[in-house]
Formats: C-alpha cells, sequence, structure tokens
C-alpha cells in the first residue's frame, strides 16, 4: 500500500549500493579468512587469556567511573543554570572528536612523569600512573565519558524538569528527586551511556598505547594484542578480531532499540 | 506568633514583571475560583505563589512568611503546599499509590504510613482498586483523581489546582467536581483553583478572582460576580449577551460617566426578536442576520450577527420561532428594554 512514486532514482541507488558493499566487504573477509578451528585454542592462550582478562577489566573499571562521576556532570548539564554552562558543554566535547593518540599526549601532558600533575604526585606520594593498568583505564575513561555523559544528558532532559517541579511540590529535596525521580526515569538512557561507555573502553587504542603503552598482562588489551600479533602471525590477529566483532555485534544487539530505529538518533 | 492578627489564610502581594500583579488576602477555607482569559496570568498567579518562578514578592500562608521581607524566600520544597499540574504530570514509573505516597514519605512519614494514607485517599476518590497501576494504564479522569489525592494527601495548607477538569468528558468532569467539592468542604487550607467554567465556578468556589491581562480585576461572591460580571469574558462565560457603549447610538446610555468604557450585559431572555423594526419605549435594537438555532431547554436558542458587530443570543418560546418562521440566514431585528441591560465600568 505504498504512494505510485515510482523507483528508487539511479543517482541514488548506485551510491548507496556502493557504500553497502564498501561497509560489508571488510567484515565478509574478516569472517571469512579466519581459522575457526584455531579460535578455541587460541582463547586458551595465556596471553590471550590475559588480554581479555585486562579488557574486562579496565572495561568494567571505565563503566563504574562513568556511572560515578558522569552521572552527576549529566545532571548538572541538564538541571543548572549558570553562566558558562554552553562553554562547559562545549569543553566535554572536545574530547569526543579528539583522535585518540592526541587523547594519549595530552594525558601524558597532564599525569606523565614531567606531567602537569604527575610531576607532583610522583614527588609527593610515590605515585607513577603512566603504563600502568591504573593508565589504561584513565585513557579508556577519558575518551569514553563525554559519550556517557552526552547520551545521560539527554535521557535527564526527556526525564522532564517539570517532574522535578511537581516533586519540589511534594516536599521532595534536589537529592530526594534526583533519587526517587529523575534517575528512575532516566535509567534506559543510563543503560545506553554505559553501553556506550563500555563500547569505546573495549575498542580504544590509539590513547591506551600511547599513554599506557604495550605491556603484556599490565596494560596490553585486546587491541593492543591483536596490533602486535598483526606484525607476527595475521591470522591470529584476524581470530582476535573476529571475537572483538562478535562481541561488538552483541553490544549493538543490546542497543538495537535506541540505534536501528529509522529516525531515531544515538 | 501569637495575635489575632496573624493571618491564617493567604495573604500575597505578587509582582511577575510583564505578566502579572496580584494582591490577595484571603480567609483559610476559601475556595477561589480563578477565572479568566487564555494567556490572562492565572496559571501565572499559581505558579508565583507556590514559589515556580523565583522570588515574587510577600507571600503569607498560614501564618508562615514564605518571601519578601528582605529576607531568603522559603525554598518550595519547604512550603505546605498541594498543587495539580494541567496534565496531571504523576510519575510515570510509580504506581497510583506510590504517587499519593510521595508527598507523604518526604514529609516524614514511613513506608507503612504512607502507603495507608495514601490508600485511604484514593478510597475517597473512589478509585482504591487502581492503587496499583501505572499512569499509563489510567483513563483521564483517574489519573486526574490520582493527581488531586496526591496533591490533598500530605494536608496542605495552600492547595493551587490548574484546570483540575480540563480535557475530561462532561460527565466525568461532573462527577469528579462533586467529589471535589467534599473534600474541599472541610479544609482549612485555602483553594485556588483555576477554571474556564462558570459551572466550576458557582460549584466549588467561595470566592471568584476574574484575572486579566495580568491584574485582578474583579472579586467576589460566586453570586454577585457571575450576576455582574465586569468583563466581557466571563459575562459570555455564563451566557450573558455582551455589549460595548456605544454614544454615538441613539439610544445609548445617558449617564454622567457617558461614553467608551462601559460594558452592558443582558440575558438572552430579554432580547425580542421580530422581522419588522421595532418602536415603543427606549430600546436598543439591531438589525442582523440569523446564524444559529438550537434548542436550549423547553426554548430555543438564537444567534444573530448583527450588521453593528456584536453577535447577539436571544431565547424565545419554539411556537414564536415557528411564528417568526426563524431559520439560518434569516434577517430579524433584536430589540431590548433600556432597563434591562446591566452597565457596568468596562475592565
Amino acid at each position: 500500500m505504498r504512494p505510485l512514486l515510482g523507483r528508487a532514482p539511479a543517482w541514488l541507488a548506485l551510491p548507496a549500493a556502493v557504500a553497502v558493499v564498501f561497509l560489508v566487504v571488510p567484515l565478509l573477509a574478516l569472517l571469512l579468512q579466519t581459522p575457526w578451528r584455531d579460535l578455541l585454542d587460541l582463547v586458551g592462550t595465556a596471553e590471550v587469556r590475559d588480554a581479555l582478562r585486562l579488557t574486562a577489566l579496565t572495561s568494567a573499571c571505565t563503566v563504574v567511573l562513568c556511572l560515578l562521576f558522569g552521572t552527576p556532570l549529566a545532571w548538572v548539564l541538564a538541571r543548572a543554570r549558570f553562566r558558562g554552562l554552553a562553554a562547559l558543554r562545549a569543553l566535554i566535547v572536545v574530547p569526543l572528536v579528539l583522535p585518540p593518540v592526541v587523547a594519549g599526549v595530552a594525558l601524558l601532558a597532564a599525569l606523565g612523569r614531567r606531567g602537569l600533575v604527575g610531576e607532583p604526585l610522583a614527588e609527593a606520594f610515590g605515585v607513577r600512573i603512566p603504563y600502568t593498568t591504573a593508565a589504561v583505564v584513565i585513557a579508556h575513561t577519558f575518551v569514553a565519558l563525554p559519550f556517557f555523559v552526552l547520551a545521560v544528558e539527554g535521557a535527564f532532559r526527556t526525564a522532564g524538569a517539570e517532574f522535578d517541579t511537581v516533586a519540589a511540590t511534594l516536599g521532595a529535596d534536589r537529592w530526594t528527586t534526583f533519587r526517587r525521580v529523575t534517575l528512575p526515569l532516566a535509567l534506559p538512557g543510563l543503560a545506553a551511556g554505559c553501553a556506550l561507555a563500555w563500547a569505546r573502553s573495549l575498542g580504544e587504542f590509539g590513547a591506551t598505547i600511547t599513554f599506557a603503552g604495550n605491556y603484556p598482562g599490565a596494560t596490553r588489551t585486546m587491541p593492543s594484542l591483536i596490533y602486535t600479533e598483526l606484525q607476527g602471525d595475521p591470522e591470529v590477529a584476524r581470530t582476535l578480531s573476529l571475537i572483538l566483532l562478535l562481541v561488538s555485534i552483541l553490544v549493538l544487539g543490546a542497543l538495537r532499540d535506541r540505534w536501528l530505529r529509522p529516525g531515531v538518533g544515538g | 506568633m501569637s495575635g489575632a492578627e496573624t493571618p491564617r489564610g493567604l495573604r500575597c502581594d505578587v509582582v511577575v514583571p510583564g505578566r502579572l500583579r496580584a494582591a490577595l488576602d484571603l480567609p483559610p477555607g476559601e475556595v477561589v475560583a480563578v477565572l479568566g482569559p487564555n494567556g490572562a496570568g492565572k496559571s501565572t498567579l499559581l505558579h508565583a505563589v507556590a514559589g515556580l518562578l523565583g522570588d515574587v514578592g510577600p507571600v503569607e500562608v498560614a501564618g508562615r512568611r514564605w518571601s519578601g521581607a528582605g529576607r531568603p524566600p522559603v525554598l518550595v520544597p519547604d512550603r505546605r503546599l498541594g498543587m495539580a499540574f494541567q496534565g496531571q504530570l504523576l510519575f510515570p514509573h510509580l504506581t497510583a499509590l506510590e504517587n499519593v505516597a510521595f508527598g507523604l514519605r518526604t514529609r516524614g512519614a514511613s513506608t507503612a504510613e504512607a502507603a495507608a494514607t495514601a490508600r485511604d485517599w484514593l478510597a475517597r476518590f473512589g478509585i482504591e482498586d487502581l492503587a496499583g497501576r501505572r499512569p499509563r494504564q489510567l483513563s483521564g479522569g483517574q489519573a486526574q483523581r490520582v493527581a488531586l489525592a496526591r496533591a490533598l494527601a500530605p494536608g496542605p495548607s495552600l492547595l493551587l489546582l490548574d484546570e483540575p477538569f480540563a480535557g475530561l468528558d462532561v460527565g466525568v468532569a461532573t462527577a469528579l467536581r462533586a467529589d471535589l467539592v467534599r473534600h474541599l468542604a472541610p479544609l482549612e487550607a485555602v483553594t485556588l483553583v483555576v477554571t474556564h467554567d462558570a459551572v466550576d465556578a458557582a460549584v466549588l468556589a467561595s470566592r471568584i478572582l476574574v484575572v486579566q491581562d495580568g491584574e485582578v480585576v474583579q472579586e467576589g461572591a460566586p453570586g454577585e460576580v457571575l450576576a455582574r460580571p465586569a468583563t466581557a469574558h466571563v459575562a459570555r462565560l455564563v451566557g450573558l449577551n455582551v455589549i460595548e457603549d456605544d454614544p454615538a447610538a441613539p439610544d445609548g446610555p445617558d449617564g454622567p460617566e457617558g461614553g467608551a468604557g462601559r460594558l452592558g450585559c443582558f440575558r438572552p431572555s430579554a432580547v425580542a426578536v421580530s422581522l419588522e423594526e421595532p418602536t415603543g419605549s427606549p430600546r436598543r435594537r439591531w438589525a442582523g442576520v440569523v446564524t444559529g438555532v438550537v434548542r436550549h431547554g423547553d426554548l430555543l436558542r438564537v444567534e444573530v450577527a448583527t450588521d453593528a458587530g456584536p453577535v447577539l443570543v436571544a431565547d424565545l418560546t419554539p411556537e414564536a420561532g415557528t411564528e417568526l418562521a426563524l431559520d439560518v440566514g434569516r434577517r430579524v431585528w433584536l430589540a431590548v428594554k433600556a432597563t434591562a441591560i446591566d452597565w457596568q465600568p468596562a475592565r
């Protein structure tokens, strides 16, 4: 029962087809060129298990840090009214478009041995951050936090300031309102923000390798391992990539309501 | 603290720049209908008194100073007020019971106490069986009952109801109005009800406040305001014909303050309809075209677009209507005895 408007014009249909091929062929190649039989053996090796464990640990820590610090920031952006709010939002969005290597260099400048914060930190407490697992988590959080904050800010806005007003007339202070109204209403957005942050952390490579290095067991996450293996054994790299691809597809599946609905922005 | 002069109801003198200026002094238990055209400032008045528009000037409720006198205003959560908003705004993630219990919990009731009191309030509005439903599972009338129960349950000193019957079917609104009358009667609180309905005002209110262009233009007992409306808006709400003073008219009212700026109201039953130009005792008369004929109780209500401008309505018996062969498009004359027109300074 479609209106009779005619076929899609070739000027649109052909480039669209090229775009589809362009997106699908590499993934297809990965699937076809992967030695599936070696998959289980490979996952069993200490090196891969270390990388998987580290990736799971750092991405989980990233999500927790995003929740703890990103949620309040999202609330401030969605609800607070003060001068410089627009500038603050712009500042927060910058890491979103920052090349990951630049993010790593910036983190070194701040927390490195000669860094703005790193040097006094090392002198006062003997704490050295770069090239540790903590550095991986910091790099991931730096990259993921803006995504998380924007997703949750949107959810807080949708949750509606008018419900804050209603809660206030019912005697609720702002903290009570946050806990009992704003947060529960924004729960789906919060979940989406977590998935987004987790996915960012999972695939983070540039900032990690710059700021945290590539030390087995300490900072070698899955993407870094894939990069390392690619120098020696491309087949192993492909198999590891497939594992990450499968995980990504799982995330996409969890988020399909948000992303795969036509006309709905992420 | 003590003393006879401590105000117990609502006393305020609020100013919202460009939108509203209102000074009120209302005794406890008063139910005030706030009438006025769209955009007149009715909702603004409610929001201003509630503290939702910042510090708008002195507001005193039940002897407590909420704002004014150079002190920082009391925050909204610390004001004992109950508010029912347009569109209800029930918390969508909470059940009907939890919505009503919300204001009891924030004011220190235990979960069990709050649930018991909330259930009691749902029962008073006849919707105890809906306690476990979420707002999206409620009809408009049911949701409005939950919203009113939620506003009333914590025992507010000031109750603000913004168009509580808007968007409801006539039957539902009538039943809800009857319920509300029952619940408001024993209250110590001052209640402000924004409404667009003269019947709401007459049935619910002990006092009517007419707001127009951001100002209170008439205030008084319902009988008084509805019988002698000072604004065209209220006159039309109660079904009166409204004409503006026209000193140039041959039979225009003469008076010391004659001239523009007066409003004449008269009942549709005072209008005589004829096919010939009427003569006789001092009358106002208009020629015009019939634009509608409908039954109105035992009578016919005839709507006439007069050549001079105003649309007027006349009530006459069906027999008279048949005799005059009244139908849409017919040219008629309307006449009203000068003594039947009630002149007021226009506001």
